[in-house]
């Protein structure tokens, strides 16, 4: 099936759900992406940021001592 | 918010008001990190493209941080010099065939949790499918902006930002409803599919506490 069929498919098994079931998904997939967000947020910095970091500090104090 | 992109000279200060120092304005970037990591990597799928974007978009900041105008947000300030440098190479890139692989690449992300990490992959699946100005007005207004602020860093009006989502949702929801009716099984029907897939999605979404 290509991939326009594939979401025609998809568009009309949408199309014969409740408004209930329909509000419950967006509530899941807003969740979702939130918590995906969240989840990167939460993630410790990498060093190779810090290393950036050093040298906008050795800038601001008018270069590497 | 004052020319984010830094690309002109058409930004005037605000009279009387000083640029931010460069401590002032390195603890606002280093504050920003996480949230322009995030942004980033739902735009590019791939952790190391992303936090690249990232260190360009610290550097280009900072280059021109005179530039910013102190008071107004600065984070939201960083996220449209992350935009402005994603869709750059994203122009650039769209005929190189290397970014067709990096399109299609799954978000990398949610190692910790296996068991989320199964249905949420599901949806960030589903979620790279979208068109990046579709991506971006979900991310930006799920993590951290109001639809006026994202319109801002997005350069269009709020009417623009709120369609785009509710495009983004609608076709986000098929394609999860699509997969769940395809794995379903034969005797339940796609609803009944759908709905356990999703319910399942939010189980395991909602057992980690958003922080």
């Amino acid at each position: 099936m290509t991939e326009k069929k594939k979401d025609d498919a998809a568009a009309g098994i949408a199309k014969a759900i409740s408004p209930n079931n329909r509000r419950a998904h967006q509530k899941a997939i807003g969740q979702g992406l939130r918590d995906y967000f969240n989840s990167v947020v939460s993630e410790p910095i990498p060093d190779e940021f810090l290393s950036l970091l050093k040298k906008m500090d050795e800038e601001i104090k008018g270069g590497p001592e | 918010m004052t020319d984010p992109a830094g690309n002109s000279a058409t930004a005037p200060r605000a009279p009387g008001r000083e640029p931010l120092d460069g401590d002032a304005f390195r603890s606002g970037l280093v504050e920003a990190i996480p949230a322009l990591r995030a942004f980033a990597r739902s735009l590019c799928g791939k952790r190391d493209v992303a936090d690249d974007l990232v260190q360009e978009t610290m550097m280009k900041g900072w280059q021109s941080r005179e530039r910013f105008q102190p008071g107004t947000n600065l984070k939201a300030w960083l996220f449209a010099i992350l935009r402005n440098e994603f869709y750059s190479s994203y122009r650039r890139a769209k005929t190189v065939t290397s970014y067709a692989a990096m399109e299609s690449s799954k978000p990398e992300g949610m190692e910790a949790d296996q068991h989320a990490k199964l249905d949420l992959t599901d949806l960030m699946r589903a979620f790279d499918k979208l068109a990046p100005e579709q991506k971006e007005a979900l991310i930006l207004t799920v993590g951290e902006f109001s639809y006026e602020e994202a319109a801002e860093i997005c350069g269009c009006a709020v009417g623009t930002i709120k369609s785009r989502i509710s495009r983004a949702r609608k076709h986000l929801e098929q394609l999860i409803e699509g997969k769940a009716g395809r794995l379903g099984e034969r005797r339940q029907s796609h609803e009944d599919a759908a709905d356990a897939f999703l319910k399942k999605l939010s189980n395991s979404t909602s057992s980690e506490p958003p922080q």
